[in-house]
């Protein structure tokens, strides 16, 4: 009895509960809706969409935009090239990463002149230029590693997962000691297994972050087959927007301004893998966003 | 002299000692100390070519010094005052514009009842965060264009065309709804935690005391979320030079540089666009991060003074 009082105390929908829901479809619609006129402007004739600009439903359908990009552009290269540098890319850092905690999470002589060495570029970064001399004198201009290589190991990140590393009982590790298990052994068997999860979602973000990254690939990348994906999307827009608001047409007048319906289905092509994995995705990054939060 | 040479023994034997007793951890030291001084030292070193006019044949090191003059130029230089002013402006526009949508959103969702629609509402508004901003300008330009579907929906009830993505009038506040639309969904994840970990106690018997909905919300929920949204928004203060780069990157244009030119992307104009001087890119670039560094510090002593926990405590002791 009293816990169905209780229901009706919490739990009852009201006026309240229908205006929330409405105003979070609304805004849903606004998340969705720039999606799916993209698409449409993707799939759709465009004599048709001149005709009704502001339709919802594709009365017909024209997929050549989507032939042109699969076999004349260079996006499905885009995508290879960004596959293997997204995956070199977080391997490198989850391994760094991964030591760099470890090592964090040590005590031994020499620990805090480490801890400094580490914390002092990363609040105070060189900047652009040097970096760029860098991969210069690293004969790496032009090269898939200049955009592999940098950013694979952050004071911060594994600070983050040496958090992880501490909530590793003490007593494990020391009755792992005790049977004789070597410090190798017990990382590997011990410590690894238990941190895995968090490890998963670093490399996850790292993945996601350079997948994402088309600036280093914008001013170390000559050649357009070998960029990453989001250059190439990026240098594909450019072209047109220059065109539309008319200035630089000069410098940029000899790229290619493809129609509408073409950017509009390299831009869908780049996105709709993301938009069929992220909903399964999701969790992870929620979790590890929270879990350094619940934990700190 | 006998103690001496003893001394120096047992110095030499203890650090023999030490080298064999953290071996793994030295061999471990080996690979991240490598990567940090070349990726993150050099850069560092190169910081130098401030003071200098850089010369590419003569190297960093052998480039003439040329003491302030970098500095100089950057506040005679109106591009960069300009920058100056855009970013610090774009950055509290969006600071306070921007700061408000995380934690209604996340109240929003948590009063939801409909739990497998609100699943499907949270990945839905947190997508947009996982897209980069070459991906997004891409569907904005294509939406707000000359033939985008808003000038003609526009068109449609008897409106003029707006072009927003060349109106120096509007596009800071552009710049604020597209942030917001990209990113307050997933940034009201971490609110959504915080109000999940509330004891539900409290909700109950605040309903029991006759609190409604907006009540429970007003003397529950806020007060809890409050604390992390003050830390949230001090600290973003300290972010303020640090504008939105691929943002406006991707969404700006020449007409548009006196309101939204700001020091990251006149950077990259003056080092890869016109004749480049690395000097006073590195100038540019070095005085950025000093100082975006002297404010992290400051608003972040600020944070621990008015009561809160700096953010170098929380991972030491962790």
């Amino acid at each position: 009895m009293s816990k169905r009082k209780d229901k009706s105390f919490l739990d009852r929908v009201t006026f309240f509960d229908v205006v929330l829901a409405l105003i979070l479809t609304i805004g849903m619609f606004t998340m969705v809706y720039p999606f799916w006129n993209s698409f449409l402007v993707s799939i759709v004739p465009q004599a048709d969409l001149l005709l009704n600009p502001t339709m919802i439903i594709p009365k017909r359908l024209d997929l050549s935009a989507y032939e042109y990009v699969f076999t004349e552009s260079l996006i499905p290269r885009g995508f290879v090239n960004s596959f293997i540098i997204s995956v070199s890319h977080a391997a490198l850092n989850v391994i760094l990463t991964v030591i760099g905690a470890y090592i964090f999470t040590k005590k031994f002589p020499g620990q805090k002149v480490f801890w400094v060495f580490v914390l002092i570029p990363s609040i105070i970064p060189g900047g652009l230029i040097p970096s760029y001399i860098l991969m210069q004198k690293l004969h790496l201009i032009n090269n898939q590693l200049a955009l592999i290589l940098p950013g694979c190991f952050g004071w911060s990140s594994a600070l983050y997962m040496a958090r992880f590393f501490r909530s590793v009982p003490v007593e494990l590790e020391e009755s792992a000691k005790i049977d004789g298990a070597s410090e190798v052994r017990i990382v590997w068997q011990i410590i690894f297994p238990l941190v895995l999860p968090f490890i998963a979602v670093t490399a996850l973000n790292s993945f996601v972050a350079s997948w994402n990254s088309w600036y280093s690939g914008m001013i170390y990348m000559r050649s357009a087959n070998k960029m990453p994906l989001a250059t190439i999307l990026r240098d594909l827009q450019q072209a047109a927007k220059n065109v539309m608001t008319s200035d630089q047409m000069a410098a940029d007048g000899q790229k290619v301004v493809h129609s509408e319906a073409v950017r509009m289905a390299c831009v869908m092509t780049a996105t709709i893998p993301i938009m069929l994995a992220y909903p399964f995705a999701q969790k992870y990054f929620i979790g590890g966003l929270t879990a350094g939060a619940v934990k700190g | 002299m006998k103690s001496k040479n003893l001394e120096k023994d047992s110095l030499k034997s203890r650090i023999g000692l030490a080298l064999y007793k953290y071996k793994y951890i030295y061999i471990l030291l080996i690979p991240i100390v490598a990567y940090v001084i070349i990726f993150s030292y050099f850069p560092l070193y190169g910081a130098q070519l401030a003071f200098k006019e850089y010369n590419a044949s003569k190297g960093i090191w052998g480039s003439e010094w040329i003491g302030l003059a970098n500095f100089r130029r950057m506040f005679t230089e109106a591009g960069f005052l300009n920058a100056l002013k855009n970013t610090v402006t774009i950055s509290l526009i969006n600071l306070f514009g921007g700061c408000l949508w995380p934690p209604i959103l996340a109240i929003l969702f948590s009063e939801l009842r409909m739990t497998k629609y609100k699943r499907v509402l949270q990945v839905t508004y947190t997508f947009p965060h996982f897209l980069n901003w070459v991906i997004l300008s891409g569907i904005i330009y294509s939406m707000f264009g000359s033939e985008g579907i808003v000038n003609a929906a526009l068109n449609a009830l008897g409106f003029e065309d707006q072009n927003l993505l060349t109106n120096p009038g509007t596009f800071r506040i552009f710049l604020l709804v597209t942030g917001v639309w990209k990113s307050a969904g997933w940034s009201s994840i971490m609110y959504i935690a915080i109000i999940t970990a509330i004891d539900k106690n409290l909700y109950e018997a605040s309903a029991l005391d006759g609190a409604s909905r907006i009540q429970r919300i007003w003397y529950v929920t806020i007060p809890e979320i409050a604390p992390i949204f003050s830390l949230g928004f001090i600290m973003a203060f300290g972010g303020l030079l640090s504008g939105n780069f691929e943002q406006i990157f991707n969404l700006y244009n020449s007409t548009l540089y006196e309101v939204a030119d700001t020091i990251d992307t006149y950077l990259y104009r003056i080092s890869f666009m016109q004749e480049p001087s690395y000097g006073y890119s590195t100038a540019v670039g070095f005085t950025n991060s000093v100082v975006s560094c002297i404010l992290m510090f400051s608003f972040n002593a600020l944070q621990k003074r008015l009561g809160g926990t700096g953010m170098f405590e929380g991972g030491v002791r962790g």
